[in-house]
């Protein structure tokens, strides 16, 4: 006799806990058992994932769930890849029924689901509104207009279109769309970052861009200083623009006479090089003072190994609220003026302080692990070397080799998580180094 | 994690007596109660943790004496383990589970739920979690439709007689449908 276990009578925050317990694929899959299931369950469990990247960016879509992970600092991923005729030499297909879609040819490798379907971007369409469904949060959209067949029907799609960042390539074929910014801007909605880097576009409506904290633009002959001045972002960059030396002034004295105290870095690029003379600027310009500022302005919106600029060479403005202002000229390669706003005027003691904050949460996890595993004979060899590395609070490159070889005995599993704590750790390292090498020079010259 | 189980013999001031909802009477070790959040508040709050004051009877109208005779198991087993942290399950990367602890969820699924609900509403977060990591152990690396067979989900598309092409069903039913769902009666070993 069947005895039922009325699996969604669990009262809600049980059924949440077993959800929690599922792997990302397991979670998909158990979405897939029924719409009632995708619908009831996944509503009341609200799972929240980091993002969602949707990518129209070759010639078949790419949908990626970005899932934290319970220790808090690491990521997952769960794909969805669309595919096109190199489905037919996949031994094992599945299928996969999202209401009355069917998406007969799937294969299922790990956290990747590669699919075959007749209408690739329809598909992608039919597959992120069950995605978004199960998994709540933002979107970031990626488009190479060169790539799209039916743009617009692709930005009808709200879930897609309601986005936090877009991104827009034209790729090399742009003679092939007619599809330009404007019309793009005019039906996504966008909460927080746009990136375009679209040459042929004439004009974008200013009020569609105003309001974002990020804005990178390949194409920005069609702005005028008031625009530059009246935009509310946090970190600008335009690669072409009509602006010259006297505009990059009138933006500067703008700032220092204004309140605003959200910008971080404004980057306006040019062909030529291009003599920005600041003895024109009404403001009093000075040399970088190390009782100031720091030598190295921190962008968090690069990798560690770039996130430092030398602004030695800058020049200086100090507004009467105490806000710092450093401009400052690169020529050569890249001819590009950058206007950095000092928050943080030493960046490197609070960068420092935040890395050694996550490289302690690190060997936390180290230690947990290596808790968990103490006792058993085959984590014997990897926990001696894990066990030197916690003691000494460092990871020393010279085991690395027999690093690789004691993991050779342990589960798959544990060996990923070990793997990761030491890709952390080693990343984070580094970045401690380089940054105190900044703080020691700073020290040197005060 | 194994822990060494000292021999004490429990007096009654360090007891309380918690009554079943079949009415039968339990006499629980005051260092029992402290894995169960629910009960741990109570004491605190009557300070039944003093031997002045008299304690009466807690009622468990939600509780038989079998899903308490089997939560009692489960706390003695417990008694010397550290306190339950939230963090214990962020490295468990598989499904592993002591030999003790399967042997003692190797029971039907009726009483698992039971068991569940009974772990929830006395806030036994070790054993809460267990059951719930031991519930998502059926399911892990299962394709959909084999989950629809160990759940016994029915699928809400059918197909059309004539073109065999899928047609969807109202989704928006009524709550019963969703209860259909259940676990088959011999669930895969864990």
């Amino acid at each position: 006799m069947t005895v039922s276990f009325p699996l969604l009578r669990l009262p809600a925050v049980a059924l949440r806990e077993v959800l929690l317990n599922f792997g990302t694929m397991d979670l998909l899959e158990f979405s897939f058992t029924s719409t009632r299931v995708r619908d009831c369950v996944f509503r009341s469990a609200r799972l929240r994932v980091i993002e969602h990247n949707v990518e129209f960016l070759k010639e078949y879509p790419h949908i990626v769930t970005v899932f934290k992970n319970d220790d808090g600092l690491n990521e997952h991923k769960l794909e969805w890849e669309f595919v096109g005729g190199q489905m037919a030499g996949k031994s094992h297909q599945e299928e996969r029924r999202i209401g009355c879609h069917r998406f007969e040819k799937c294969h299922k490798n790990g956290n990747i689901i590669q699919c075959h379907f007749h209408n690739p971007e329809f598909g992608a369409s039919v597959v992120f509104n069950h995605i978004s469904k199960i998994f709540q949060g933002p979107v970031n959209l990626f488009l190479d207009l060169s790539h799209i067949r039916n743009l617009y029907s692709i930005l009808l799609n709200q879930n897609i279109s309601e986005c936090q960042k877009l991104e827009v390539y034209e790729g090399y074929n742009n003679e092939q769309n007619d599809e330009d910014l404007y019309g793009i801007l005019d039906m996504v909605n966008i909460g927080k970052e746009l990136k375009a880097y679209v040459t042929n576009q004439d004009e974008i409506d200013f009020d569609q861009i105003c309001h974002l904290e990020s804005l990178t633009l390949e194409n920005a002959n069609w702005m005028t200083l008031p625009d530059l001045i009246s935009l509310n972002c946090r970190y600008g960059s335009f690669i072409n623009h009509k602006f010259g030396p006297s505009d990059v002034n009138s933006f500067a004295e703008n700032w220092y006479n204004s309140t605003n105290r959200t910008l971080a870095k404004m980057q306006l690029g040019w062909d030529v090089d291009t003599e920005l003379d600041l003895k024109k600027s009404k403001l009093e310009w000075k040399k970088w003072d190390p009782k100031i500022r720091s030598r190295c302005f921190y962008d968090p919106s690069e990798p560690y190994h770039s996130n430092r600029i030398d602004c030695s060479e800058g020049y200086d403005i100090t507004r009467s609220d105490g806000l710092t202002a450093t401009i400052l000229v690169r020529d050569g390669f890249e001819c590009y003026a950058l206007f950095l706003v000092w928050h943080d005027p030493y960046p490197e003691k609070t960068r420092l302080n935040q890395l050694r904050e996550r490289m302690a949460e690190e060997f936390k996890k180290f230690e947990n692990v290596f808790e968990n595993h103490r006792g058993y004979e085959k984590y014997v060899t990897v926990g001696k070397i894990v066990k030197s590395w916690i003691e000494s609070k460092e990871i020393a490159h010279l085991s690395f080799e027999e690093w690789k070889y004691a993991l050779d005995y342990i589960t798959e599993d544990t060996c990923h998580l070990y793997n990761r704590i030491v890709k952390n750790v080693n990343d984070i390292q580094k970045e401690i180094k380089l940054w105190e090498s900044v703080d020691n020079t700073n020290n040197c010259i005060l | 994690m194994s822990c060494e189980e000292p021999t004490t013999s429990p007096t009654p001031e360090n007891n309380i007596t918690v009554v079943s909802s079949d009415g039968k009477e339990f006499l629980l070790d005051l260092k029992l109660t402290e894995q169960s959040e629910t009960l741990a508040r109570l004491i605190s709050n009557f300070e039944y943790d003093r031997t002045d004051v008299k304690k009466d009877p807690v009622p468990l109208g939600n509780i038989t004496s079998a899903q308490m005779q089997k939560i009692i198991e489960w706390l003695q087993h417990h008694r010397y383990y550290p306190k339950w942290e939230q963090n214990d399950i962020h490295y468990s990367t598989s499904f592993t589970f002591e030999t003790w602890v399967e042997e003692y969820l190797n029971i039907p699924n009726n009483e698992m739920f039971e068991l569940l609900n009974a772990a929830n509403y006395l806030n036994i977060p070790r054993l809460f979690s267990t059951i719930c990591r031991i519930m998502a152990s059926r399911i892990t690396g299962k394709s959909a439709e084999q989950i629809r067979t160990v759940l016994n989900i029915k699928t809400d598309v059918k197909n059309d007689v004539y073109t065999g092409i899928p047609i969807q069903e109202d989704s928006s039913s009524s709550e019963d449908g969703m209860s259909e769902i259940s676990l088959s009666p011999s669930p895969p070993p864990i």
